[in-house]
This record gives C-alpha cells, structure tokens and sequence, in this order.
C-alpha cells in the first residue's frame, strides 16, 4: 500500500507540471502583446524592446515558463488589476468560501440522493421509479444558473424568506475565523444567530448547486441497488424468510451504498469547477465568483491564478479518493 | 459468399427493426426526439417564423421596452422593446448549432487521436494517452473559459475553447475499441492484402466502432449546450448583438423581478433543449449500447 501511495504521489508531479504549462500557452494566447500594453499607445519601438527586456519577455519561451513556474512555487502567482492584490493573497480569502458552498452541496446531495435511489431500485419499472429517473434527468439538464434565478425569483422576491445573496451581512461582524468556513465559525464560537445567517446566506446556492450531483447520485444508487438485489446472498436471506424491507435496507443498502460514494469524491473535483456560475448568480465569495469578475475586467493573472488552483486541487482530491478506494479494496491498487 | 450476404443484410434490417421496437416502447425516449425535432425545425425556419428578425441583429423599438407577454408579443419585450420571441427563436440556431459544431469536432479530435494511439500502440499510445489523462484531470469549464476570455468573443472562438476541453473523452474510448478490434480476423485478412494503416483504420475498423462514438455524442450534445450558455452567461460567449440563450440570461439578470419574462424564456429554452438532447441520449443509448441496458 505505501509503495502504491508513493507511486501515485510521484505521479502526481508531472500533472501539476502539464497544469502549469498549459496554464502557462494560454497566457501566451492572450490577445495583443502583452508588452504593447504595459508600454502604452505612445511608447516608441526603442521603449517597447527595453520594456520586453525588463520583463523578460525577449528570452525564448522555456526560460519565460521556468520563470514563470518558479516564481508561483515561490508564491507569487502575479497581480490583480482589479483588487489591487496578490493574486495568491485573494485566493487566500476566497477559497474557504468556495469549500464551504461545495461541502454543503455534497451534504445536501448525498442525504437525499442515496434514499431516493434506494427507493428507485425498489420500486424499479414502477411510478416512484419513473417519477424519479425523470426528476433526476430533470436535474441533470436543469441549468444551475437558472435554478438560482428562478430560487431567487421566488424565496427572495416573491416571499422574502432568504437574503438575494453575498455570504454574511456586511453590517454584522462574522465569528471569528478558525476554520473559514462562516457555518463552522459560527458553531466553534458557540453564536447561534450567526450560524443561522450564515446558513439562510448558504441554502440557495446550496442547493442550486447540489442539483447535479443529487441527480447522479440518485442514478448510480439505483444501478448499484438493482445489482446487489440479483445476488445470492439476497435470494438466501428471502429463502430464509427475512422480509423484503429488512432485506433491503440491512443488507443491500449498505453495499450498494459503498459502491456509490466512491463516485462521490471524484464528483467533489468536478463540483469545484462548477461553482463558478452558481457564485456569479448568488454573489458568493469564492474563486469562481473572483474569476468571473476578473474575465468582465479583462484581468488575466486572476484568472490563471483560479484555472491552477482549481486543477491542483481537483488532481490532489481525486488522488485522495483513489489512495482512500485502494485502502478499502485491494483490488483497486493495481489497477 | 453470394448466399451469405442476403443474410447478412435482413440480419442487419432485423436488428435495426427490433431496436427501433425497444425505442418506440420508452415513451421518454419519444419524447426527447419530439422536443429535439421541434428545436430543430424551428431554428431552421427561425429568420421566416420569427415575428421581428431585425431585432436579432440589434434592431431595436424603444416605444414598447418591458412590454409583458401578451397576444402581440407572446414572450414580451425587453429592455431595448425587442421581441423576446424573437431572440430566444434565432438564439436556438446558435445554441443548437454551436452544441453540435463542439461535440462533432471533439469527437472527430478524439477519434483521430485515440484511434492512432489504439492501432499504433507501443510508445505512440504511452504518449498520447499520457496527454490525454492529463488533459482529462482538469477541470473542463474553467479551462473553457480560460481560453475563451484569452480568445475574445465569438462563437467560432468559443466553440474552440469548448472542444479544446471535451476531445479526451473520445480518444478514450475510441482508443479501447480500436485496440479490441484490430486483432479481428477481418482486420489481420485486410492487412494480409497489404491494406495501408489509413485504409486499415478509416475502412475497416472505425465503421465497426462507429455506435459507441454516437451514444457518447448524443449523450454529451445537451451537456455542450449547457457549457455553451454557461460561457454566456459568465460573460465570455458570442459578440453582441447576437441572441445566444445564456448571454440572454445574464443581461436579464438586472431586470428582475419587474421583468420576469426576459429571464424565464431564455432559461426555459436552454433546459427544455438540453433535457431534449438528454432523453434522446439516454434512449439511443438503450438502443446501440447493449451493455448499459438495464
């Protein structure tokens, strides 16, 4: 197990190296010459080269990204027009909110999803089956910006019951920070008013954005249900005349369950990267929201800044789920 | 030889039959080709159905701005008192036409990569499988909208972005197919005649993988015509004034709740497209696909 763990994180280097680079040609394919812009409309020819030699950018590309890779091991992932910051320090701020809005997500996936796909598989090729493989396709074709619109529309501008958006009232003062996560805050410091703030803050987009995994969550819960209820030891234990329910939700549920949430980690990646249009509509502090800002400003470094830190996040939690699916089953170490 | 092929082709037409049988029995399946039919044709007729064309291509009549939907405007009119019929109608023929444009270069991509790496083998697969899983662990959307915004907009440019990030899944399984087939017998007779690689591959051996390549395709158009409206939504997708659902969206954002009717129909349009393209998938899969039958 060690020299397979070994293995994989060794692997993982050439990754974030390919990351780099290719984060690195689209910063190349920025449009007009980079130097031309920082020199201005005025300067002269002379000016632009001793511009380019000052920045470095008349040396051949592979010294450019050795610089340019070293200097983000070093932290300095360049600046923010925008916010006038380190990129690096700004992600510094954004990320937690980011987590926090993908952990509930998953939470509120997988509390309804695996339920709903148990049920399914029960009641396979009847109503509450059909009724559910439709809602999920529903889900699945549902976009989460326009959930959140039409969330908004209804719990905030027709009812009130929520804020339109943002993460905690700017006039309050949050918990103090331990962990980032505002919800978590609030419970560490024991402030029961604040954590629900936080929480009404959390729930639309929340919600908006666990839709996608909720929908194939559901679906693999029901194909791996359907599976382990054509096995022997099921047709066993209805010999033995244990009840179709004790059957289901002893024996089967639980296989079935662990089957699905292996699928559940790779999702996390993929929920990262799609927290950018949910955090645009609900005004959620986070990197997607920082990035989209950045692309309406014509801001790069922020954006190449998001597009690394998601994929090494993405790579690093996917070698996690791996590395935790291999200590629970041999089998997959080889593989 | 000659007795053989009759056979062979009512096989075939008795194969078709029975999998034209199995779709028609899901009436999802049904369905979604009804609502992909319809978004079809009618971004087809869009420029002639249309009530005001001219508003697609930035005319606009600010004498009826924020008219609600009624039996003149069926959708309303929005802030510039274009029709939001109008633009939702010839937004399809974008939506729909850049889905398809994304999913078809990727696959052809894909394919031409992964059945390279699949029949070569050796070194040739080590180094472009290697390529491929890399660009399989980013993360698609941002890398999409990295390029995108480094692009400009436009449609052509998003396009790019788009198929820039999709390819490595059909290198993936064209890879696999093609590694499965190319120790057939047919195969290894067709090379024996002294058959080229190309020939090998474009005639022999793609023709034999050519469903599980539609399956994915039309399972992943309605995700493509998702990513589309996201990168318009976030700002980075076509040109103004052309009317592409989610940029659509994004502008109506502001006049919400007053305005309702500006937000709502394009949003609808994207779903009602992408579940479309999703039941379709879902069904054709059920059909080409025996494996996934359950």
């Amino acid at each position: 197990m060690l020299t397979y763990a070994l293995r994989r994180i060794v692997l993982l280097l050439p990754v974030l190296v390919g990351l780099s680079i290719i984060v690195f040609a689209i910063a190349r394919l920025l449009p007009g010459d980079p130097v031309q812009l920082a020199a201005g409309p005025q300067a002269t020819k002379e000016e632009i080269e001793a511009l380019a030699r000052e920045l470095g950018l008349d040396r051949p590309l592979i010294a450019q990204y050795w610089s340019y890779a070293t200097g983000l091991l070093q932290g300095d992932w360049g600046q923010s027009i925008l916010t006038r910051r380190p990129v690096w320090e700004d992600l510094r701020i954004y990320l937690p909110a980011t987590l926090e809005l993908v952990f509930a997500a998953m939470a509120i996936a997988v509390a309804i999803g695996l339920p709903a796909g148990l049920l399914s598989a029960a009641y396979a090729n009847r109503w509450p089956d059909y009724l559910s493989r439709t809602l999920s396709l529903g889900a699945i074709s549902m976009p989460r910006f326009f959930l959140g619109l039409l969330m908004q529309l209804f719990f905030v501008m027709q009812m009130g019951w929520l804020p339109l958006g943002g993460r905690f009232p700017l006039v309050e003062i949050p918990p103090p920070a331990v962990t980032g996560l505002i919800t978590l805050d609030a419970l560490i410091a024991r402030d029961g008013g604040a954590f629900l703030t936080a929480l009404k803050h959390l729930a639309m987009p929340a919600a908006a954005m666990s839709l996608s995994p909720l929908a194939t969550i559901t679906r693999m819960m029901r194909a791996t249900t359907l599976e382990a209820m054509s096995q022997d030891y099921v047709t066993t234990a209805r010999a033995l005349g244990l009840s179709r329910g004790k059957i289901l939700f002893k024996y089967v549920a639980r296989n079935a369950a662990s089957a699905t949430l292996t699928v559940i980690g790779l999702y996390f990646g993929w929920l990262l990267a799609g927290t950018v249009l949910v955090e645009t509509v609900f005004d959620w502090p986070g990197v997607g929201l920082y990035a989209t800002k950045a692309i309406a400003t014509q801001d790069f470094m922020p954006l190449m800044g998001v597009t690394l830190v998601i994929g090494a996040l993405f790579v690093i939690v996917n070698l996690i789920v791996d590395l935790a699916y291999g200590l629970i089953n041999p089998k997959a170490r080889y593989a | 030889m000659s007795a053989a092929a009759p056979t062979m082709a009512s096989a075939r037409g008795e194969a078709l039959k029975r999998g034209f049988y199995r779709f028609r029995q899901s009436w999802l399946s049904l369905v979604g080709l009804a609502i992909v039919v319809a978004l079809a044709g009618l971004a087809l007729l869009a420029p002639w159905i249309a009530p005001h064309p001219e508003h697609a291509a930035g005319g606009f009549a600010m004498n009826a701005r924020f008219a609600p939907p009624s039996r003149v405007a069926w959708f309303g009119t929005n802030e510039l008192g274009q029709d939001v019929l109008t633009l939702v109608l010839m937004g399809a023929r974008v939506s729909l036409f850049a889905g398809v444009a994304v999913v078809a270069m990727a696959a052809a991509l894909g394919a031409a990569v992964g059945a390279v790496a699949g029949f070569f083998g050796r070194w040739v697969d080590e180094a472009l499988m290697r390529l491929t899983d890399l660009w399989l662990t980013l993360p698609g959307l941002i890398l999409a909208m990295a390029i995108a915004a480094a692009m400009g907009p436009g449609v052509g440019n998003m396009i790019f972005a788009i198929t820039l990030t999709w390819w490595p899944g059909y290198a993936r399984l064209v890879r696999g197919e093609v590694m499965a087939r190319k120790e057939e017998v047919y195969v290894q007779a067709a090379r024996a005649l002294g058959a080229s690689p190309a020939r090998l591959i474009l005639r022999h051996i793609l023709p034999n993988v050519v469903s599980p390549i539609i399956v994915k395709m039309s399972l992943d158009v309605g995700f493509a015509i998702l990513t589309v409206a996201s990168l318009g939504f976030v700002g980075i997708g076509v040109k103004p004034p052309t009317p592409e659902w989610g940029s659509l969206l994004s502008n109506a954002r502001g006049y919400l709740p007053d305005y309702w009717w500006t937000a709502i129909f394009p949003g609808l349009a994207i779903f009602l497209s992408v579940f479309g393209f999703n039941l379709l998938g879902d069904g054709l899969r059920d059909v080409l696909d025996p494996r996934a039958r359950r």
